[in-house]
């Protein structure tokens, strides 16, 4: 049974002085308008969240009303958006709900990410620091393609450049090679500008079966091809763990991208744009190879061929990314589809890709987890 | 007996009198059923799930990549700026990542520094593990 996407809503991110069920319903009562539902024909609210406490789910969503129906939470860090679509398309497929309401929110505190999973030794002894991983896959990814810190800066200019055309963005100011390579140091080989900043907003989406979309005339319908979300297999390494098997490497998201592509009968080729985890600048090159955008080995020369800007190949980010959005964990994933749906529908103003009739997804966080979503227009 | 390990667990029982910058060899596991090591030791084997291992020391290895903390983070006792290098232990096919307290900056770690597991006195008094370059 195909599961539509009738409509999307978006609290923007950045820093804001709104409480976390504030952000919830903004952009829960613009994904519940777009679509034409009423609350109370939701079957099923999913919240994704990772900061907040017990209950929170019940929390955020009694902002939008006491419907009496089920309302439940994921985590699953910064797969959380794409965990809370898994589980909602799930309901649907099954039969067990007809429109599914998902909602991701966050209000990450300021500066690093604390809590990532890390023993108390790694804290204590300076090696619990996200940013310590990020920087030296990013050292081993030049090593293997030649790469030069000029690309990890080359790709902050792209998504920053795409970042000015997002009026849902937290930065919105063009930013050059040069003030990426001068901003302060954080773990060299990235620099501030290299990394994305954690910050708040909330990300809604309202799922409905292929059924009730024709009942209600859904516009511009888009379909969920294929959400497919992975952890660590032996091969792969990221945080918090603190040591890695040295023979194989590979990765969640090379496990989630092949069970995408297999469940959406798409290939790489197929895609118009791409969504993906930059949490940092070399995290985006890893992403293209394993997305299958490119060949292992190759993901310099994709960034420098032009070909993942907008109006290339496959634009990869044209939201600006997090790096220009910043990264409110449980809405960041949700937030990607949000952009998807809005290009697929042909709505993204001065950043839409032409002609786009597919889009995926990517969220990758601590704990190993990936998830790849796969959207295309109905 | 010499001071507390910030996680004694991690270093072979034998090695923990060592003084600080002295040799020592950190506690991984073999697993029995797969043959794959784990880092720090597991009781099942952190890749298959297998119940039973044997300890496998850890005490020269090579780097594979090297880079900085500039800031201080949360919760952590040691000064900065301090090189973290991930080492490669050949026989045991891992990688652990360690501090390298003191390299000058990940420059001189290059890929392929040999590098000995040394015991590190913190800036709190307990021993902890740390990566020296070997001569």
């Amino acid at each position: 049974m195909s599961v539509i996407i009738a409509g999307v809503g978006l609290h923007p991110f950045g820093r804001f002085p709104l409480s976390v069920e504030e952000l919830a319903r903004v952009a829960a009562t613009e994904a519940l308008a777009d679509s034409g539902v009423a609350y109370a024909d939701v079957d099923l609210t999913i919240v994704a969240n990772v900061g907040e406490g017990m209950a929170k789910a019940q929390r955020i969503a009694g902002r939008l009303g006491a419907t009496g129906r089920p309302v439940i939470s994921v985590e699953s860090a910064c797969a959380s958006g794409a965990a809370a679509l898994l589980a909602g398309r799930d309901a649907i497929e099954s039969g067990r709900a007809e429109v599914v309401l998902c909602l991701g929110v966050e209000k990450t505190p300021r500066g690093f990410i604390a809590g990532a999973g890390f023993e108390p030794w790694q804290e204590a002894s300076g090696l619990g620091v996200t940013p310590v991983y990020f920087a030296l896959q990013a050292q081993e990814l030049l090593a293997a393609t030649g790469g030069t810190v000029q690309d990890l800066a080359a790709v902050s200019v792209k998504n920053h450049g795409h970042g000015v055309l997002n009026p849902n963005a937290m930065y919105r100011s063009p930013v050059t090679a040069e003030q990426v390579l001068q901003s302060k140091m954080v773990c060299p080989p990235l620099t501030l500008l290299m990394l994305c900043a954690p910050n708040e907003g909330a990300a809604a989406v309202v799922l409905m079966s292929a059924g009730q979309a024709g009942r209600r005339s859904i516009t511009r319908p888009v379909t969920v091809r294929a959400v497919a979300l992975a952890t660590r297999s032996p091969g792969d390494w990221f945080v918090p763990a603190p040591s890695r098997l040295s023979q194989v490497r590979s990765s969640p998201t090379l496990t989630a991208a092949a069970a995408a592509y297999q469940e959406a009968g798409l290939g790489p080729n197929d895609l118009d744009l791409v969504e993906c985890q930059d949490t940092d600048a070399a995290s985006e090159l890893i992403a293209y190879a394993d997305l299958r955008l490119c060949a292992p080995g190759d993901e310099v020369k994709l960034l420098r061929s032009g070909d993942t800007r907008i109006g290339g190949r496959i634009p990869v980010n044209p939201s600006g990314g997090l790096l220009s959005k910043g990264e409110p964990l449980g809405a960041s994933g949700l937030g990607q589809v949000h952009e998807l749906v809005v290009q697929l529908r042909g709505q993204a103003g001065h950043r839409q890709v032409s002609g786009a009739r597919a889009g995926l997804a990517h969220v990758m966080g601590a704990g190993h987890v990936s998830a790849v979503t796969i959207l295309a227009a109905a | 007996m010499t001071a507390a390990w910030l996680a004694a667990e991690l270093v072979l029982v034998a090695d923990r009198d060592a003084a600080p910058g002295a040799p020592i060899r950190l506690a991984a596991s073999r697993c029995s059923a797969c043959g794959r090591c784990s880092f720090p030791a597991t009781g099942a084997c952190a890749w298959c799930g297998a119940p039973g291992s044997d300890p496998v020391p850890l005490s020269r290895g090579t780097a594979v990549a090297a880079t900085a903390v500039l800031h201080r983070t949360p919760g952590a006792v040691v000064e900065v700026p301090f090189v973290v290098a991930l080492a490669r232990f050949g026989q045991a096919g891992l990688d652990v990542l360690g501090r390298v307290p003191r390299a000058a900056d990940p420059a001189a770690v290059p890929a392929g520094t040999p590098l000995r597991v040394v015991a590190e006195s913190l800036p709190d008094g307990r021993l902890h593990y740390a990566f020296a370059v070997a001569q």
